[in-house]
């Protein structure tokens, strides 16, 4: 009897639990990708790309003749005010509940960044579904474009091109990565600025845009010379609040990243420092995380900055052997001058140009003040464009490849 | 007119079926027994059967041996159940006491023993129970070469000092013993003018050979397993460890028909208590019969109820001999390929000797693929419902997909889908078992493999969970307890229950309840989970197996006589500084 009041009690316990949310997937649309477009009368365009997982799984266990004709993908488009609302909307159109549950990247395009994005990243952000783990892209052109043109090859999911290119941003530091939750942290922040990663697609095909000679990467997404209809993930946008106010291109992008001290590994080209037309290509590394100081005591904020590059040899077409001292050292110094001046470059664009601090100076200036009242009077970001920035670049290079010397072309 | 009226009526009205076999089993023919106590009460039995049935032999089994058996004890009281000078008079007890001359299986051999003057005795013992060398050898002996040896003897002493060549024999003049020897396959001389029986050990019954174990296989290590005879299982044991310390106390269970139970223990190691408890809850079975130690460990064990095996159940003497030397009790049953160890914790039953035969790395190596299959046989399925129908974003999306895709075509929901491929599994199990030796292999692999394939294609089941469900059911076999393995086969549907109706949280519920059960289950005294529920020495053999030469103190919570194995170093020719860590330096 005892036995059967405990089990009542804990059963009528156990079904008054709010848990019955069991959903089966072949109930559910899975959202991998959402876009956000510019639309009529202040709406916005929302664009979803819904896996069809049938297809993407395979036809299973012999079955299912035909399937091979039906798209892995869905991407149907709809005009809303919001975004979540627009994907409430499009259950009217689906058999399935749509879930943004496995949704891993937003891509925005620059029109409506341009604008500001406060609107909708505040919805998204309050929604339980969202993942705050999503990658934030920023399409050049219309964001439901690039959805439709983009077609991994390699991947069977974009879901997984995304996540993987986020991850290829380590072998080149041409572009930046962001997650959806430090992106919307960065558009409240008054320390560090928000970038998000340029998108777009080549519609130029091999044809060279204006940039600068010898400099890798020096290009936005779309304009690198390539086949025409592939998607790039170049350059950067640079924002200040919510709202986008200009671009990098990959070459500064690396700078960038070299200041805030996330670039793990870039390929970098230098004119040679005697010889006319030849070119030096070298390996750069990060040795360590960049040591910033900011002073705050003056009128002008004073940021003094240190980086630490081990660079390694790649190639020497100029048959010149850097592996000799004498060479090398000159060879460290013409990169470390290259690097600075890169550097203060960007520097000097983000304080004229954006007067957006997107490399996080801000963190360091924060020490300075005791409590956070002191630190919101002192405005930091209507000060950091006036800042006085020192960069010094330490080059050391420690490996030259497999070549321990370059015997002199005859 | 009227046969007409009456054949329709037949037709028409039930008429009940014809009474042809002549025999009826008679509900309540012995039901009265009981009460009606003492003195007529045979009597009247046997009217009752008389009257109510034809064949008295086609009687209800049970009822009327206990009624007889219970009779001849009587007429033995009767004549005091002691042996008579009188041969004949003996020969009659014995005929009345084994129903002689329906019971076939009792022989009784009248002879002369050839001593001067001959002497009129009798062998009784039981056909099929002895061994015939044996008593062929007893009766040549007695018949032939008594007369050499001397003249002047005929009693049972003299007997028993001069002419017996038996290893064993000894004099009785209880008929009630002698009935008990007998029975177990001994021989009983009785002797004209002797007031006792000699009965001399004759036992010679078929049984298996020692064979390899069957349920506990191992690579290494001894490959001998325990048989259905008790004396050769004692001596498996103590051909093992051998040791003056090594006790063995014989007792006895079953009220209508006994078994002997042999207890072993070290008697310089085992708790005293703890022989005295195994020994008390053995002794307080009241029970007809118990004939195998699956019987017997469900009459000592602490908690009926709980799903946990809490006595460790093997048939590998080597393990007895490791659990006697740690300090345990082991408890043998004649006529049981199985010991019983106890007390035991869930560790033990996870182990199999081979983990110390093996060098401690592979041991470690093996220890901690059972520890994960342990996990994975008990809450894989469970934790794959409970993401896919509530916690899908906990996936990634790749394998989400890959889920969702091969379900699509699935009519059925992940529960049903899972609980049809594990009971699927479970079948392919049982029958395996049970179809007979020769196809039971083949049906047990073209079964699965047929049913996984042909589920598959016939869109009954996802690949995944054909995948889930095999791995599952590979797990709980490597689970070396048979019993432990049923315990995690029967939790494991608890938690597919709670996982599907309530996700992770249902899943959490099932393993807090769990855990509370089985934390608070006791195996003769000793907490279930120790050494780490409560927290004990653990000696480094419970989940990672450190080398042999560092576990130098028995598991503390079986509190020996004695808690260390190694005084000192135990590698003598290593000096001792540089290893054996804490222990090392403590000495």
């Amino acid at each position: 009897m005892k036995a059967v009041k405990i089990l009542s009690v804990l059963i009528i316990i156990l079904s008054l639990q709010g848990c019955w949310g069991s959903r089966e997937t072949d109930e559910m649309a899975y959202v991998l990708a959402m876009g956000l477009d510019k639309g009529p009368d202040g709406n916005i365009t929302v664009t979803f790309q819904i896996a069809n997982p049938k297809v993407i799984a395979g036809p299973p266990g012999g079955g299912g003749g035909g399937a091979g004709r039906e798209k892995p993908l869905i991407t149907v488009s709809t005009i809303a005010p919001l975004p979540i609302a627009a994907f409430n909307i499009m259950n009217v159109e689906r058999s399935r509940q749509i879930s943004l549950l496995h949704t891993n990247a937003f891509i925005i395009s620059e029109d409506l960044a341009r604008e500001g994005l406060a609107p909708y990243l505040n919805p998204l952000n309050r929604f339980r579904e969202t993942r705050g783990t999503a990658f934030v892209y920023i399409s050049r052109g219309k964001a439901s474009d690039f959805m439709e043109k983009n077609r991994p090859e390699l991947e069977a999911t974009p879901a997984k091109q995304y996540e993987l290119i986020s991850r290829s941003f380590r072998l080149h530091a041409l572009t930046s990565v962001v997650q959806f939750h430090k992106f919307y942290a960065g558009t409240k922040s008054r320390d560090r600025q928000p970038v998000a990663p340029l998108v777009d697609i080549n519609n130029k095909g091999l044809e060279r845009g204006a940039s600068t000679p010898g400099a890798l990467g020096d290009y936005l997404a779309g304009d690198m010379p390539s086949n025409k209809g592939e998607s790039q993930f170049l350059g950067t946008a640079v924002f200040r609040m919510d709202k986008m106010v200009g671009t990098l291109t990959g070459n500064e992008t690396r700078y960038l990243n070299m200041l805030t001290g996330e670039m793990h590994f870039s390929f970098l080209v230098l004119p040679h420092h005697l010889k006319e037309n030849s070119v030096v290509g070298v390996s750069l590394l990060q040795a360590r995380k960049p040591v910033i100081k900011v002073s705050t005591e003056g009128e002008r904020p004073i940021i003094n900055i240190e980086l630490f590059v081990e660079p390694a040899l790649v190639g020497t077409p100029s048959g010149t052997s850097y592996e000799n001292n004498v060479h090398m050292g000159v060879i460290e110094k013409e990169i470390s001058r290259a690097l600075s001046e890169g550097c203060r470059q960007v520097v000097a664009r983000s304080q004229e140009e954006f007067r957006s601090d997107i490399f996080g100076f801000g963190r360091y200036a924060r020490k300075n003040f005791l409590t956070v009242q002191q630190w919101r009077g002192y405005d930091w970001l209507g000060k950091y464009p006036g800042a006085e920035v020192e960069i010094k670049v330490n080059v050391r290079i420690r490996r030259t490849g497999l070549m321990l010397k370059t015997a002199p072309n005859v | 007119m009227k046969n007409l009226f009456k054949q329709v009526k037949q037709i028409l009205t039930y008429q009940g079926t014809p009474f042809r076999e002549g025999f009826i089993l008679e509900e309540n023919a012995f039901d009265n027994r009981e009460a009606a106590a003492s003195g007529k009460e045979s009597q009247s039995q046997g009217k009752d059967g008389k009257e109510k049935s034809a064949e008295p032999g086609r009687r209800r089994a049970r009822p009327l041996r206990k009624a007889r058996s219970e009779g001849s004890r009587e007429t033995g009281d009767a004549d005091t159940g002691k042996v008579s000078t009188i041969l004949d008079r003996n020969r009659e007890t014995i005929e009345k006491l084994y129903g002689l001359p329906v019971n076939k299986d009792i022989i009784v051999r009248d002879f002369t023993i050839g001593t001067d003057p001959p002497v009129k005795s009798f062998l009784v013992y039981i056909d099929g129970m002895i061994s015939r060398t044996d008593l062929n050898f007893l009766l040549q002996n007695l018949m032939l070469e008594a007369g050499e040896i001397s003249r002047h003897i005929a009693s049972a002493p003299s007997i028993l000092h001069r002419l017996l060549p038996g290893s064993q024999a000894r004099m009785l003049d209880s008929f009630e013993k002698i009935v008990e020897f007998v029975n177990y396959g001994d021989t009983a001389l009785f002797i004209q003018g002797s007031p006792q029986a000699l009965v001399i050990e004759t036992k010679g019954w078929e049984h298996r050979p020692v064979e390899r174990p069957n349920s506990e296989q191992t690579i290494y290590g001894p490959q001998e397993a325990f048989i259905e005879n008790l004396r050769a299982n004692t001596a498996l044991v103590r051909k093992i460890i051998r040791s003056e310390k090594l006790y063995t106390e014989m007792l006895s269970v079953g009220k209508r028909y006994y078994s002997d139970v042999a207890v072993m223990y070290m008697s310089d190691l085992a708790n005293p208590e703890l022989v005295k408890e195994v020994k008390r809850r053995i002794s307080s079975i009241n029970v007809d019969y118990v004939t195998d130690t699956g019987m017997l460990e469900q009459f000592i064990e602490d908690s009926p109820y709980n799903l946990n095996p809490q006595t460790h159940y093997t048939e590998r003497p080597d393990r007895v001999a490791a659990f006697l030397a740690e300090g345990k009790v082991a408890i043998l049953l004649s006529g049981s390929p199985f010991a019983l160890v106890v007390p035991t914790t869930m560790y033990a039953q996870l182990h199999t000797g081979e983990e110390t035969y093996l060098r401690w790395q592979y041991g470690t190596f093996l220890r901690y693929i059972r520890t994960i299959s342990f996990y994975l046989a008990l809450l894989l399925p469970g934790l794959y419902l409970a993401a896919v129908l509530y916690h899908q974003e906990m996936l990634p999306t790749d394998l989400l997909l890959a889920i969702a895709g091969n379900r699509e075509r699935v009519p059925f929901p992940t529960v049903v889908e899972i609980l049809l491929m594990e009971f699927s599994f479970e079948l392919v199990r049982e029958a395996g078992l049970r179809i007979p030796g020769i196809i039971g292999s083949t049906i047990g692999i073209v079964g699965a493999l047929l049913l996984g394939q042909a589920a598959v294609q016939a869109n009954l089941a996802s690949p995944v969970v054909i995948i889930l469900v095999a791995v599952t059911g590979l797990a709980s076999f490597s689970i070396p307890s048979y019993s432990l393995a049923f315990a995690v086969r029967t939790y494991r549907f608890f938690y597919i229950i709670m996982g599907s109706i309530l996700g992770f949280y249902g899943i959490t519920i099932v393993l807090f309840i769990q855990i509370i059960f089985t934390t608070s289950l006791k195996s003769f005294g000793v907490p279930y989970l120790s050494p780490t529920g409560p927290r004990t020495y653990a000696g480094g053999d419970v989940v990672s197996r450190l080398p042999i030469f560092m576990q130098r103190r028995r598991p503390d919570y079986i509190n020996p006589q004695d808690n260390t194995r190694a005084p000192g170093n135990p590698r003598g020719w290593v000096r001792d500084k540089g290893e054996g860590g804490g222990d090392g330096k403590q000495q």
